[in-house]
C-alpha cells in the first residue's frame, strides 16, 4: 500500500469503520511509514482536541421568539381576506369591466380614426346631415329613400336609439359601408350596460352589507 | 418515543403551537449548538436557529415522513446555516471585536453598547471553548459543517449524507479535506501557543496554565 492509498481510507480508518483486509493492509503500511504514522497521530490529536467542544445553551428567548412570530403569522392569515373584501374586489372588477366595455363599444363617431377613410368621410357627411336633423326632414327622407338594405333592421335600431347622438348612428346605418357594423354596435352596448350595471350595484350592496356585519368583530 | 414525535408533528401541521414548542424543546440544544459553530457568535447563532425553526414550521406540510423527522429538521438547519454563510461571505469585511483597532491616535478598543461589558466573556465562558471556536472559524463553511457534525456532534455518515444531501463519496472526501486542514491549523495553533507561553515566561509574566 502506498501513502496515497492510505489517504483514501484515512476517514474510515480514523472513524474505526475500516475492517477486514483493508484494515490489515492499512496497519501494515502504517508500521512501515513513519510519515503516515505521524500524520495519523496528529489527526487523532486534533480531533480529540476539537471533540472537547461543548453543546451550547440556547438563549431562553429562542423558542418564545419563534412562537410569537408564528402566532402573528397565523393571526394574519386568519384575517388576510375578510369576506367583504372578496365582494369589494368583485364589484371593482365589474366596475372596471363596465368602464372598459363602454370605451370599447363607443359609438363609431369616436372610433372614426379606426375606420377606413371612405367610411370616415361618409360618416362626417352623415353627421353634418344629422346635425340638421330636425330642420331638414327632407334630407332624412332622401337618405331613407336611398337605403339599399333591409329597412326592418334600421327600424329596430332607430326604435332603440334615443337622443340626438344615437340618432346619428342610426342614420349612418343607412350608409352603404357602415351599415353592418353600426347596426350591431348599438344593441350590444345597451345589452352590456343592462347586464353589468345591475350586477355592479348588487355586488356593491352585498359588499356594504358584509362589511357592516364584519365591523363589530374587527 | 418515535410515535410520540410523529403525533407531535401531526399536531403541529394542524397549527398547534404548543406541540411545536415541545419539538423545539427537544432539538433546540443540538440546533443551537450547530448554528453557533457555524455562525461563531451568539447573536448570529440565535438568528440562524430562529430562522431555521420558523422555516421548519412553515415547511411542515411538505414533511412526508420519508426520512426521520430529525434528519428533515437538520437538513433545514444546515441549509439555513450554509445559506447564511454564503450571504455573510459576500460582506466586504468583518470587524473583529476581540482585536483592538489601530488608529493614528493609538489603539482603540471596540466596545459594544449594552449590559455585556466584554462580548467575548459573554460569548464563551471557557478559554478552551473559545479556542476551538476560533479554529473552526478558519475552516471554510462546507468543511466546517462536516467536521462539526461528524467529530463534535457524532452523526453517522448516513445521517450526514442524508442531511447534507451529498453522496457518500463526496461526503468522505470533504471530511478528509476538512480534517487535514484542521490538523494543519491545530499544529500551527499549538506552535503559536508554545511561543506565547515562552515569551510570557521570558517576560516574567505569571500565568496559571
Amino acid at each position: 500500500m502506498t501513502c496515497e492509498q492510505l489517504q483514501k481510507n484515512i476517514v474510515d480508518y480514523l472513524d474505526g469503520v475500516l475492517a477486514g483486509d483493508a484494515l490489515t493492509v492499512a496497519e501494515t503500511h502504517l508500521s512501515d511509514c513513519e510519515q503516515c504514522r505521524q500524520e495519523i497521530q496528529e489527526l487523532k490529536q486534533a480531533l480529540a482536541w476539537i471533540k472537547q467542544a461543548e453543546d451550547m445553551t440556547p438563549p431562553v428567548t429562542l423558542r418564545r421568539n419563534v412562537l410569537t412570530q408564528l402566532e402573528q403569522e397565523a393571526r394574519k392569515k386568519r384575517h388576510r381576506f375578510p369576506s367583504w373584501l372578496n365582494h369589494a374586489a368583485a364589484a371593482a372588477a365589474v366596475f372596471m369591466m363596465l368602464v372598459a366595455g363602454n370605451l370599447a363599444l363607443q359609438s363609431p363617431m369616436k372610433l372614426a380614426s379606426e375606420a377606413p377613410p371612405s367610411v370616415m368621410q361618409e360618416e362626417v357627411k352623415m353627421f353634418n346631415s344629422s346635425a340638421n336633423d330636425t330642420e331638414a326632414p327632407e334630407e332624412q327622407d332622401f337618405l331613407r329613400a336611398s337605403d339599399s338594405g333591409d329597412t326592418q333592421n334600421y327600424d329596430i335600431s332607430s326604435a332603440e336609439a334615443d337622443g340626438a347622438h344615437t340618432s346619428t348612428t342610426s342614420v349612418s346605418a343607412t350608409g352603404d359601408n357602415g351599415e353592418q357594423t353600426t347596426k350591431r354596435i348599438i344593441p350590444y352596448r345597451i345589452l352590456f350596460n343592462l347586464v353589468s350595471i345591475p350586477l355592479f350595484l348588487l355586488l356593491a350592496l352585498l359588499t356594504l352589507r358584509k362589511r357592516r356585519e364584519a365591523m363589530p368583530n374587527e | 418515543m418515535q410515535y410520540d414525535e410523529l403525533d407531535l408533528v401531526n399536531r403541529c401541521r394542524g397549527g398547534d403551537l404548543a406541540a411545536y414548542d415541545q419539538i423545539m424543546q427537544q432539538y433546540e440544544k443540538k440546533v443551537y449548538s450547530l448554528c453557533f459553530r457555524m455562525a461563531g457568535n451568539h447573536d448570529d447563532a440565535a438568528d440562524l436557529a430562529q430562522e431555521a425553526f420558523l422555516k421548519a414550521f412553515r415547511a411542515l406540510p411538505s414533511f412526508k415522513g420519508e426520512s426521520a423527522f430529525a434528519t428533515w429538521l437538520y437538513r433545514i438547519v444546515t441549509n439555513t446555516c450554509l445559506d447564511e454563510k454564503r450571504r455573510v461571505s459576500k460582506r466586504p469585511f468583518l470587524v473583529s471585536l476581540d482585536k483592538k483597532l489601530e488608529t493614528e491616535d493609538g489603539e482603540l478598543a471596540l466596545t459594544l453598547p449594552g449590559d455585556s461589558p466584554d462580548p467575548l466573556k459573554f460569548t464563551l465562558d471557557g478559554e478552551l471553548q473559545r479556542e476551538i471556536q476560533a479554529l473552526l472559524g478558519k475552516l471554510p463553511s462546507d468543511q466546517r459543517i462536516v467536521v462539526v457534525m461528524r467529530d463534535i456532534d457524532g452523526y453517522s455518515y448516513e445521517e450526514m449524507a442524508d442531511t447534507l444531501q451529498l453522496s457518500m463519496g463526496t461526503l468522505k472526501s470533504r471530511l478528509n479535506r476538512a480534517r487535514s486542514k484542521l490538523r494543519e491549523l491545530y499544529l500551527r495553533e499549538q506552535e503559536h501557543f508554545r511561543q506565547e507561553v515562552h515569551l510570557k515566561e521570558k517576560g516574567g509574566w505569571s500565568h496559571d496554565m
